[in-house]
Formats: C-alpha cells, sequence, structure tokens
C-alpha cells in the first residue's frame, strides 16, 4: 500500500531555480564521488537541463510510469542513448603514436545526442526568448513508484528520513523500477547488471554533511533540512511561504526535491523599453512543470521582491539569499567532509 | 502430459552439447507455454502492466540420463538472439526449467506449476541465461515472488543459437551436491514432474513476464 512507505521523518531538498546559472558543478560533484565506474559512464545521478528543452533521457516526460488515481502508470525504459552518448575518445592515436600534429582528438563516433545537448536553446523569440536551467536527482518520493514495482523489494525507503534506496546485493536487474520511475532517473549498470540511482549521499547524510551537489552549488542555490523542521528552510519555503514546489505533482509520487520557480527577466519591447505587462517566462509553461501552485507561488515571491525594491524586509528573501553558509542553507548538515571523516569528497 | 528420459550411456560432454547426435536418438515432446497470469504478481507496477508477455509458445523438451547425471534438452524457435546485456533493453533471453523438493512431492500432482509453489510447496528450478556462462543457477521458491538464487547448484548449462533457434542443455547429477531444502533429487527409475519456462528478452521479459507450462508434467525416468 502506498501509506506503508511514509517514513517518520522526510528529508527533502530545495532548489532555487532564480538563482542556478547552469554551471554543472553539482553534476560534476556527483559523478566524480559516485559514478566513475564502467558501467556508469552514462550515468548523472544529478543533472542540470536546459527548460524548455527536451531533457535527460531525451523527452522523459513522455516515458511514463509514476501513478495514475492511485493505480501504477506502465512506462518505458530509457536507453543509453537516450540518456546521451557517451563518446571515445582515441587518446593513445592522438597522444601516444605520433599523430598528434596531423589529427586531434575528436569522439570516435559522431555523437547525435549527449547530456545537455539542447543547453541554452530554450523557447521564444528575441528580445523575448527565454531559458533557464533544471537541476534534477532521484526525488526519494514519499510514495516511491520505483520501490513499489520492485517484485523482489530490493528498495527501500528509510523510515528515518525517507532516503530511497536500491539494495545492490538484492538486485536482479528486472529494471521494472526504471519503468515506474516517472521522473527517470534511475539508470541500469550494465557492468554489475543492477538499477542504480542517487542514494542523496547517505554516507555523507550519516555523518552531518551536506549531499555534495548542495554543498558544491557556487550558486548556493540548494537547501537541504527536514520537511517537518519548522525552524529549518525546507518547512519554511515549502510549508510556510509555499514557493517551493515538486516538479510534475501529477505523477502522484510526492517528490521531495522542490524547486523555487524561475521569475526571469522583464520582457523587452521592440524598441528596447521594458514590457512588464506579462512574464517573459509563460506561466502556461511553468504551470506544466510545477502544477497550478506556481501562479500563487510566483505573486509571493514577487510581493516579497517589491517589498524588498521599497527598502521594506523581507523575511522570504533573507531565506532565499541565505547570508551564512552553510547554517542557512543545511540545517544539520554542516559539517564539513574532511572533518566528518574520509571517504565522503 | 510426460516427458519420458530415457538411459542412453552417454558422456556427459557429449549429453551436454545441444548439437550431438545423442539428442538424435531421443524422442522430442513439445510443450505448449503460455504467458504467465499477472493478477498474482508482488508487484501492483507489474499486475497492472498491459499482457503483452509470453511471446514464446511452444518449446521442444527432450530429457536423458546416464546412471548419473540427468540432462534436459530444450529448443525454441525465438528470431531475436538475446544474449549479454549492454544496455537498459534487451534482456537476455532465458529459460527454466523447475522441480518439486521433496517436502512438496506429495501436494503437487493435482496443482499447477504456475505459482512457483506455495508455502508448503517449495519448488526447485534450474535457470539458464546467456550471460550467466556454462553454469546455470539453482533457484528455490514457495509461491510468486519468492525465489532465491541458491549457491552454485552444480547445474551445467551450454546452449546454441542457429538459424533463428535456441537449444540449450541442462546438467546435473540425479543426487544433487545440495540438500533437499535447495535442490530436487532425481532416482533413477523414478517419476517426478517437471515445468518449464522461457524468456523472450527482445519482447522485455523479466521475472514474473514469461511464458510457462502451466500444469506439472510427469518425469518419468526409465531404469
Amino acid at each position: 500500500m502506498k501509506e506503508d512507505w511514509k517514513p517518520l521523518r522526510q528529508l527533502a531538498m530545495v532548489i532555487d531555480l532564480n538563482k542556478c546559472i547552469g554551471c554543472q558543478t553539482c553534476t560534476v560533484a556527483c559523478k566524480t564521488l559516485w559514478t566513475d565506474e564502467e558501467g556508469m559512464e552514462h550515468m548523472y545521478w544529478n543533472s542540470v537541463n536546459t527548460q524548455p528543452g527536451r531533457g535527460t533521457p531525451r523527452d522523459w516526460e513522455g516515458m511514463g510510469g509514476g501513478f495514475e488515481n492511485d493505480v501504477p502508470r506502465a512506462g518505458r525504459l530509457p536507453s543509453i542513448s537516450e540518456f546521451g552518448d557517451v563518446p571515445r575518445y582515441d587518446y593513445e592515436r592522438v597522444f601516444s603514436e605520433g599523430h598528434g600534429e596531423k589529427e586531434f582528438l575528436r569522439p570516435k563516433k559522431r555523437p547525435d545526442w549527449m547530456f545537455n545537448w539542447d543547453e541554452d536553446q530554450g523557447a521564444g523569440v528575441f528580445p523575448n526568448s527565454y531559458f533557464f536551467y533544471l537541476p534534477r536527482l532521484c526525488n526519494h518520493c514519499t510514495y516511491p513508484a520505483c520501490a513499489e514495482a520492485c517484485p523482489i523489494k530490493a528498495i527501500s525507503k528509510r523510515k528515518e528520513d525517507g532516503i530511497v534506496l536500491i539494495d545492490q546485493d538484492k538486485c536482479k536487474g528486472y529494471r521494472f523500477c526504471m519503468e515506474a520511475c516517472p521522473y527517470k532517473k534511475i539508470y541500469y549498470n550494465y557492468v554489475t547488471r543492477t538499477s542504480q540511482k542517487c542514494i542523496f549521499c547517505f554516507p555523507r547524510v550519516d555523518k552531518g554533511v551536506a549531499q555534495a551537489c548542495a554543498r558544491q552549488c557556487p550558486g548556493r542555490v540548494r537547501f537541504v533540512g527536514y520537511l517537518d523542521d519548522e525552524r529549518g528552510p525546507i518547512h519554511r519555503l515549502v510549508n510556510q511561504w509555499k514557493v517551493a514546489l515538486p516538479l510534475h505533482p501529477e505523477y502522484g509520487t510526492e517528490a521531495n526535491i522542490y524547486y523555487v520557480p524561475p521569475i526571469g527577466p522583464l520582457r523587452n519591447t521592440e524598441d528596447g523599453n521594458f514590457d512588464p505587462s506579462q512574464p517573459r517566462i509563460p506561466t502556461e509553461y511553468l504551470v506544466s512543470l510545477f502544477g497550478a501552485n506556481v501562479k500563487p507561488a510566483i505573486e509571493t515571491l514577487q510581493t516579497e521582491m517589491d517589498k524588498r525594491r521599497r527598502g521594506e524586509k523581507s523575511e522570504l528573501l533573507e531565506i532565499l539569499i541565505g547570508w551564512r553558509w552553510p547554517d542557512d542553507f543545511f540545517s544539520h548538515l554542516t559539517k564539513d567532509p574532511v572533518e566528518a571523516g574520509g571517504g565522503l569528497s | 502430459m510426460k516427458v519420458k528420459v530415457a538411459k542412453i550411456a552417454a558422456k556427459a560432454d557429449e549429453a551436454l552439447s545441444p548439437a550431438s547426435a545423442v539428442w538424435g536418438r531421443v524422442p522430442g515432446t513439445r510443450v505448449v507455454l503460455e504467458p504467465s497470469p499477472l493478477e498474482n504478481q508482488p508487484s501492483a507496477y507489474v499486475r497492472a502492466l498491459p499482457p503483452r508477455h509470453g511471446k514464446i509458445h511452444e518449446i521442444e523438451v527432450r530429457a536423458l540420463h546416464n546412471g548419473e547425471s540427468l540432462f534436459f534438452h530444450l529448443a525454441w524457435t525465438d528470431p531475436n538472439q538475446d544474449t549479454t546485456p549492454t544496455d537498459a533493453h534487451p534482456f537476455p533471453d532465458a529459460a527454466a526449467v523447475m522441480m518439486p523438493l521433496p517436502e512438496a512431492a506429495e501436494m503437487v500432482f493435482e496443482g499447477d506449476a504456475i505459482s512457483m509453489g506455495a508455502d508448503n510447496i517449495p519448488v526447485n528450478a534450474w535457470l539458464w541465461r546467456p550471460d550467466f556462462g556454462e553454469q546455470a543457477k539453482n533457484v528455490t521458491a514457495r509461491g510468486f515472488g519468492t525465489s532465491k538464487r541458491s549457491a552454485d547448484g552444480g547445474i551445467s548449462a551450454r546452449s546454441e543459437y542457429a538459424r533463428g533457434r535456441w537449444a540449450v542443455v541442462f546438467g546435473r547429477a540425479l543426487k544433487p551436491q545440495l540438500g533437499p531444502e535447495e535442490s530436487a533429487p532425481v532416482t533413477a527409475p523414478g517419476k517426478t514432474l517437471v515445468a518449464f519456462a522461457v524468456w523472450e528478452g527482445a519482447n522485455n521479459e523479466r521475472a514474473g513476464l514469461k511464458a510457462v507450462s502451466p500444469k506439472w508434467i510427469t518425469l518419468e525416468v526409465a531404469s
């Protein structure tokens, strides 16, 4: 039953899309820490894609999974080429066999789709084209469709913090989880022949260290903490101010990665003046991603930003800016990975 | 329905070879397979899937023993040879032979094989997959969703794919190296039950998505 999955407390993340610059430092922090082995080349447990765009894996929003009226919805398996080709380079030939003067390093096979292939393309027409960056990782859902789907119960959700994990000793590589995950954030490792995904950096969390993607973020766009911690940024942004929303709430899994929707720059008129009459990023587009609650969320954000422009105080903007790092960002997970012990960074 | 296990003085290596002439001396039995039912699957997701599995409709089964070991020769038509997985899709093809464990022996004669046993009906299966190499896995189960792959059960398996057809031979000592909780002993002469399953990897068949012989088949072992 769906309710059986509910943890005692849920560790969650808020990502402020207004601050994300698409630098992929989170992606690389994750990649170097967790997915740098053979069989994992195509894995980006954390990915950042330009929106509007086809995402990772390509067109993942049309691949099914999740729940419809609480009934599991069939999904399909994304292939490695849909996640993005992993180009191989002839390092030997160029660097060691004396061809470096005549040939340059390039993929052995010309890729036709790769991770982040449509970066910065976005949508709209000059002078009002628009895009923003959307970092994605496993949503550690309150009702994990992946865990529901596994016939051998190899996926668990930790009672103490709701982190969803695939037991690599139990997993037989049946990949029903990959089909059932509506966010398409589970990958097949063809070397271990198991399914793998973001582990929410649980070995760091267990030692009081924030996730690598969150701690390494130069833009400080990510907040971490328990959803029910009334003094923490997560509860205040999600439940009190209601400006942080899950991606595709209609998937029915209650995702626990929340996003502060992007406001975007002002529109321009043909003659170069500002046009504040409508938003640069169409509201309908944001509704298609974050649901109808995105409208009041944007109104709240704009009201609070206006307050600050008038020189008034805004508690919400104080939280979103976060003056003290890491304390204002990571709740109880503020330890430095080196101080907390080896192997975490 | 019956599958007869002839006694033939074949060497293990000979019997394990799917194309060996020794198999020409054993009459084949056509076994009709059905898609496994999904309603009893342990996963709600799998139960809700549109039924598109069970692509393999029949297999040809041969069996022999040489006084020491028991061999099954399974052959079926499959236009896609799916071997070692290199991507999320396709899955490797697979085949299994299942027999009741001694604890279950008297209880299963009337029952069907489709559930892979029950609480009080433990079963033993030999599972071949092209990516397992020349060793089949020893599986035990007590009903839907309970299958466990146990330690090396001394089951050899060799396969050949030619002209759109798989031929797989399983071989194991009549008296298995594992105990009666894990491995079904077979006596010659004697009688037990057997069932078969085949997975078509190209059709994403794996785990409970398979084609099975729904009823137990009598396995008659010659002296």
